[in-house]
């Protein structure tokens, strides 16, 4: 139960950034959209949020040693959902990642992230040895890669490759050997010209487009440079909120969406943008610290996997919008329109806030 | 937990934290880099990219003749555009306008589907169009105004004016040489969309501003006239092509300049590029016998020939550096004039082997062969004159009668002129004043000229020359009641290397009246077929058929010709009009208003056919009705009945075109007999 204890240790101010982000969201999808047909989707993010307030809230209430006890039934019922959005699932974007009933949607991908960082962490939380031993590293590659290989198979190659840090940063944290990290690392570039010879031409194309987006400025490069422009164009103090012409006049491409931070940064400017920047430093960190603090291996494992997908988000979308990473269809946690990502985005947090406000107690 | 792994978990953790905060950094100074650094180059583009401007085509300035009748007109037309970004759907609006407007849906699909603000569908439409496409109420299509070059006589100077393209700009003719005055500086339309407005129209940003007016030498009743008579004689003599052009020869004003074939430059890409050629200043050719005057004028002017010196022409026969020479017919002594008059080769030959070859050189320089003449047309040529190193001993021989040289009619008309004019070479030009939009006169062309022949030179070759007209080989130019001064030439093409026996460039220049000449013209007709193909008989005809009705238009007196003050040639051949014909005060009289203000254009089809009908033998006041009734206007001239028209009967003309007719007053006792034009 939630006691006058647990609220005592809440972490108030984390959930108000949290808060404070997802209405800068609101604020710039509403102003990107107001002259688009997509007008109404601000209204509809507000009513995503409050879910995932209340989603948050919730999850509160249940101790997440409960949740951890029946992590096997989430997961099985979890890749369930996978495979049957592979079977039924409506494809947009080229990719078969989605329910959908009218103009609702869900992505099951966005919450099976969430999954599967409570079940590795479970699975590294009941390692006993100082290292993680091969076989563990073993398993929860397999525990990583059911659900991530199935959502490459919906063709959704950017939310596969979010699944990716989780399993990199609990293997960290949990203690795998630095020899074998090592060796993983060198593992992982001899695969990449593999890797590059699976990924699809259009693929290849915004990789290359990294290094010069100018060589194709009306094509292959046109979002990046439409991007870096709209940033560049806001200037210190920004044009302005529902000033930001380049996201106004449609030059930037699903500018409330993946590309939100640059309407942010068009309108808002420099300061809006490293004040954006420092609301995610701060949630990300008060993670961390939550991550230090936590009562047990459990709960530090679990966080530490939350909080790499965030960061992992947030790091790949700002640097592509930047063109500083190539473009991935990531959405920015929080701000970017999407019930599916900003619903598993609060209850990723609710996982997190549920460990902090349970770190004095005892069992 | 023990405490050492609980510690390497702590660790790791803040490993983590320095690598979140070291990638921080690395955000922060991106964008530092990008809305710092890179603010006001990033601004710049944006607002590049945003504020779209378009350019508008400005009025292209009217090209009038010399009484301000209009040649080139320019009127608006529609071109129809559309903004991507804000079709609904691509798929539809292509498909609907590739119906409305005739285009292929799968080459507007792709225009369509891009994300840019502006692409062309289709430029200039018709107004029919233009309504189909404005039904559709398709949102992001959209109209702007263009300028459309228009032609209201088609072919009529087609050579002169050129053409424009479909941005405008000029591709050939005067429009291509005076692109630049002429087009105008272009206007710009903002399609520029604010946050909380929808998209606008376009809106005018800087009004375009209408090009010059330019105002040619060229007159447009002449120049008809003259496209008639050569359009005829071509067909007649079935030649492959032919050129006239008509000169002032004081001044070198281009009167006309006609080339057969020529092209309609309202619709220039529906004929071949070999149409368009501009034959009088870009096509060189061997000149044969006019080239004579040459040789004949730089005799007189270096002192070795006197004009009733006796040359011995050997019976038609001379070997020169081993090759035979002959004439067409055997002479034995000629004088200096008859050398010219009968054209014999060896006369010629002589003459230029007493020049020599630096003399001879010289002199074909000074008259402007070889160098372009500089009349502001695009493509002049300059013709070919050897350099001295490069002649044969035979070169000498041949190019005084014409040969081993190339030159365009041109060359040849600036060259004759020098004779009518009193010994001066004059450049030739179309354009007389330019004009700004605001009717201020710009700039007005002075005449160019350098004397190159004395007085007594003049004299000698003027009078020879209307020798070769009265006796020699260019009688069928002599004019009736005008005094005409000419020289006739015949050339062997060179086909494969040799030259050749069935192809002849034939022509004729001359100009009259001989005494202070007012028209100084050229006549070349190119491979004429069947058995008459010498330049006296397919082009001083045609020389006279030109110059004499306007002559007679002009106003000039008719004057007693200058019969045969002693000399030899049989008088039979001569032809002597009777100058009591023409009815004394000839006056020009203005009798329909308003015939030089500048044609209204209709764009319509009412431009189609008129056919003119014969007013012969008719009242003025009968003709004029006439005319009234067929939309002509009416240009008359004397009075009585009426006895010639320009153009002839039958000729289809447009609707608004002007008609000459002269009349003559029944009661001056003989019928008038004028060999139809």
């Amino acid at each position: 139960m939630v006691t006058r204890k647990l609220l005592g240790s809440f972490d108030w101010q984390m959930l108000a950034a949290l808060l404070a982000i997802a209405v800068l969201g609101v604020v710039e999808i509403h102003s990107s959209t107001l002259l688009t047909p997509y007008a109404k989707l601000s209204s509809k993010q507000v009513l995503w949020i409050l879910m995932g307030l209340a989603a948050l809230l919730t999850l509160l209430l249940i101790d997440y040693h409960t949740l951890g006890r029946y992590v096997h039934v989430f997961y099985v019922l979890c890749v369930a959902v996978l495979i049957a959005v592979l079977a039924y699932g409506k494809v947009v974007h080229g990719s078969r990642s989605w329910f959908g009933w009218g103009s609702v949607g869900l992505q099951p991908s966005e919450f099976a992230k969430v999954v599967t960082v409570l079940a590795l962490a479970k699975l590294y939380s009941e390692v006993t040895s100082t290292h993680l031993r091969m076989t563990e590293v073993g398993t929860g590659m397999a525990v990583l890669l059911i659900p991530m290989g199935l959502v490459v198979l919906q063709g959704d190659l950017g939310t596969a490759i979010t699944f990716l840090p989780i399993f990199l940063a609990l293997a960290f944290v949990g203690g795998v050997r630095k020899k074998l990290a090592v060796i993983m690392v060198i593992a992982a570039v001899l695969a990449a010209p593999l890797g590059w010879m699976v990924l699809k031409d259009y693929q290849k194309e915004r990789i290359k487009t990294v290094f010069n987006p100018s060589a194709d400025p009306k094509g292959k490069g046109y979002q990046s440079i439409q991007s870096m422009i709209a940033i560049g164009s806001g200037g210190f103090l920004g044009k302005g909120i529902l000033r930001g012409s380049q996201s106004q006049l449609r030059f930037l491409p699903e500018p409330h969406n993946d590309f939100i931070f640059a309407t942010l940064a068009e309108e808002l400017g420099f300061l809006g943008a490293v004040s954006c920047l420092g609301l995610y430093l701060f949630v990300l960190l008060r993670c961390l610290k939550i991550a230090r603090e936590a009562k047990d291996r459990l709960g530090s494992l679990i966080v530490v996997g939350v909080t790499s997908v965030l960061l992992f988000h947030v790091l790949v979308n700002m640097g592509m919008v930047m063109g500083l990473v190539p473009i991935v269809g990531i959405p920015l946690p929080l701000m970017s329109y999407g019930g599916s990502s900003v619903v598993s985005t609060f209850v990723a947090i609710g996982l997190v806030l549920n460990i902090g406000m349970r770190r004095f107690v005892n069992y | 937990m023990s405490e050492t792994r609980k510690h390497s978990v702590l660790n790791r953790i803040l490993v983590s934290a320095a690598l979140l905060l070291a990638w921080s950094t690395v955000i922060v100074f991106r964008l530092i880099y990008l809305q710092i650094f890179r603010h006001d180059d990033l601004l710049a583009k944006a607002e590049r990219q945003q504020s779209l401007t378009v350019e508008v085509n400005p009025l292209r300035g009217q090209i009038l003749d010399r009484k301000m009748r209009e040649l080139a007109a320019s009127v608006d037309v529609e071109s129809v555009y559309a903004s991507p970004r804000d079709l609904a759907s691509p798929e539809r609006a292509a498909a609907q306008l590739s119906e409305v407007l005739g285009l292929d849906q799968g080459g507007v699909l792709p225009k369509l589907r891009g994300s840019s603000s502006f692409v062309w569908i289709k430029r200039k439409v018709t107004p029919r169009e233009k309504e189909a496409v404005a039904v559709l109420r398709l949102q992001g299509v959209n109209f702007l105004k263009e300028s459309q070059r228009f032609y209201p006589h088609r072919e009529l100077a087609a050579h002169v004016l050129g053409f424009v393209g479909l941005d405008n700009g000029g591709l050939s003719g005067l429009e291509y040489f005076y692109d630049a005055q002429v087009r105008g500086t272009p206007g710009r339309i903002l399609l520029n969309r604010d946050a909380r407005k929808t998209p606008m129209e376009g809106q005018v940003q800087r009004p375009a501003t209408a090009g010059n007016v330019l105002v040619l030498s060229i007159d447009q009743n002449l120049q008809y006239h003259v496209e008639q008579m050569l359009a005829e004689a071509v067909a007649a003599c079935q030649a492959a092509s032919g050129t006239a052009i008509l000169m002032d020869p004081h001044t070198g004003e281009i009167l006309a300049l006609a080339n057969v074939p020529t092209y309609n430059p309202n619709d220039y890409s529906s004929s071949g590029k070999e149409a368009w050629r501009n034959q009088a200043i870009s096509d060189t050719y061997e000149p044969g016998s006019t080239f004579k005057i040459i040789t004949a004028a730089a005799s007189l002017e270096e002192g070795l020939a006197r004009a009733d010196e006796q040359i011995d022409c050997q019976q038609g026969r001379i070997v020169v550096a081993g090759h035979s020479i002959s004439d067409h017919h055997p002479y034995g002594w000629l004088t200096f004039r008859q050398v010219l008059e009968h054209s014999s080769n060896v006369g010629a030959i002589k003459l230029g082997l007493r020049l020599g070859n630096e003399r001879l050189h010289a002199y074909v320089r000074k008259f402007g062969f070889g160098q372009r003449t500089g009349i502001d047309l695009p493509g002049e040529e300059p013709g070919l004159v050897w350099g001295l190193s490069s002649w044969t001993p035979l070169s000498v021989a041949s190019i005084s009668m014409g040969h081993e040289i190339g030159v365009t009619a041109l060359q040849l008309l600036v060259a004759i002129s020098s004779v009518a004019n009193g010994g001066y070479w004059v450049q030739p030009h179309l354009v007389n004043r330019m004009i700004s939009p605001e009717g201020d006169l710009l700039w007005q062309w002075q005449p160019v000229r350098k004397k190159i022949l004395g007085a007594s030179a003049t004299r000698v070759l003027l009078e020879s020359l209307e020798g070769a007209v009265l006796r020699g080989t260019g009688r069928e130019a002599a004019l009736e009641g005008y005094r005409a001064a000419g020289k006739t030439g015949t050339a062997q093409k060179i086909v494969d290397g040799v030259y050749s026996h069935t192809k002849f460039v034939a022509s004729f220049a001359g100009f009259a009246p001989v005494q202070d000449a007012r028209i100084a013209a050229i006549v070349v007709m190119n491979e004429p077929q069947g058995s008459r193909y010498y330049g006296g008989e397919v082009a001083a005809p045609v020389f006279k058929k030109i110059v004499e009705p306007l002559l007679v238009k002009m106003g000039l007196p008719p004057e007693e010709p200058a019969v045969n003050s002693g000399v030899e040639s049989e008088p039979a051949d001569v032809r002597v009009p009777d100058v009591n014909d023409y009815a004394p005060a000839r006056t020009m009289t203005e009798v329909l208003p308003a015939s030089d203000e500048p044609n209204q254009i209709v764009l319509s089809a009412s431009m189609g056919n008129v056919e003119v009908p014969d007013f012969r033998g008719k009242s003025l006041r009968a003709v004029i009705r006439e005319c009234a009734g067929r939309g002509l206007r009416l240009r008359p001239a004397g009075s009585g009945i009426a006895v010639e028209q320009i153009p002839p009967p039958g000729a289809s003309v447009y609707a608004d075109s002007q008609v000459m007719v002269w009349f003559s007053s029944p009661t001056s006792g003989n019928t008038h007999e004028v060999e139809t034009p």
